[in-house]
């Protein structure tokens, strides 16, 4: 009966304050945001329309990261990949993964040409063909998808990737 | 067990409740460094790497960060920046954007808009061959002006033309430009 007594009175002081730890600790982790480890360089081959050689690297950066997808990789880890093309407010940190609807796990994208569609106001719009290659495993195949990106103008005149999705054109 | 004994436990439990939030805080800020954010308007939202930021101060690792200040209705600032035990502090202020023309919003999605605050632009541009009435090209929501292309004997049918849309012309800025004779070669 004593021993029991002390057990009951042993979790009563021991127990709240391990769960409200884990609690704390927890929440706290979830808004731990880590350092950028390695940005990527770019030197592959495709084809821009004339005008658009001072975006076109960072719009095909952008593709490729945003149609880059992998079921390993954490939303967070692509959502700081995709932070270093796309602006703080654009709506693709919230965007599914659609190229990779099990049983294909990762693709990889490449941009094969950059045009320009008519577009008004301080935005651009720009229509980027790209071939994906996805994997199931070990076996690929390959798909080709356009996407249209909106460019926006930041602080500085340049201009940066705001959103993205895909077109029939 | 007595009732002034379990109130004592639960006190107890409850002080060190308080105290894991403060152990857990220690340890997840510990080898971090405290970055204070300032920016101008004090309302903006700010990210880092993407994640929205709830308050303006934060403990990082030093490295490489993709810091962004974003407003509606203003440009955003944007940096990748490195975060040290010296580079702790960011400090920037937004630069407004130009406010868009009653051309632009018209052209746009927001066609809706302009004409819900001003309904007589479901009119314009009205061109008859002895007058013409339209929005100013730099006309916005803020600043709305209409411009009346006519003889200076035929001005007050362009007026006359408003009034039976059913709006008063003394409600607008109403500015009368030089009439060019469309016979002329």
């Amino acid at each position: 009966m004593v021993k029991n007594n002390i057990i009951t009175k042993f979790l009563l002081i021991t127990i709240p304050p391990l769960i409200g730890f884990g609690i704390f600790y927890t929440i706290n982790q979830s808004s731990i945001i880590n350092p950028i480890s390695n940005i990527p360089s770019y030197n592959k081959t495709y084809s821009a329309d004339a005008g658009l050689e001072n975006v076109s690297q960072i719009v095909a950066s952008a593709v490729e990261n945003y149609a880059n997808q992998d079921s390993s990789e954490s939303i967070e880890k692509r959502n700081q990949r995709l932070s270093l093309f796309f602006t703080g407010d654009s709506p693709v940190y919230k965007y599914e993964q659609k190229n990779i609807n099990p049983p294909i796990s990762r693709s990889i994208t490449e941009v094969n040409s950059i045009n320009n569609i008519e577009s008004e106001g301080i935005d651009l719009n720009l229509l980027v063909k790209t071939t994906i290659t996805l994997y199931e495993g070990n076996i690929t195949s390959k798909i080709n998808k356009n996407y249209l990106i909106s460019l926006t103008k930041i602080y500085d005149g340049t201009m940066t990737p705001y959103d993205i999705k895909e077109s029939e054109l | 067990m007595t009732r002034k004994l379990f109130i004592l436990l639960i006190s107890f439990s409850i002080i060190l409740f308080i105290g894991s939030y403060f152990a857990a805080q220690y340890l997840n800020q510990k080898d971090k460094i405290e970055v204070t954010i300032s920016v101008v308007p004090q309302d903006s939202k700010i990210t880092i790497n993407g994640k929205l930021l709830q308050s303006n101060k934060i403990y990082l690792q030093s490295g490489k960060y993709m810091i962004s200040v974003i407003k509606d209705g203003y440009f955003e600032y944007r940096k990748l920046q490195e975060v040290n035990s010296i580079d702790n502090q960011i400090s920037t202020s937004l630069n407004q954007k130009p406010e868009k023309t009653i051309g632009q919003l018209t052209l746009s999605n927001d066609y809706n808009l302009a004409t819900n605050i001003y309904p007589i632009i479901k009119h314009l541009p009205y061109d008859s061959f002895l007058v013409k009435i339209a929005y100013s090209p730099s006309s916005t929501l803020s600043l709305f002006s209409i411009d009346i292309t006519a003889y200076e004997g035929y001005r007050k049918i362009a007026v006359d033309k408003i009034k039976n849309w059913g709006y008063n012309p003394a409600d607008f800025d109403i500015k009368f430009l030089k009439y060019e004779n469309p016979f002329k070669l």
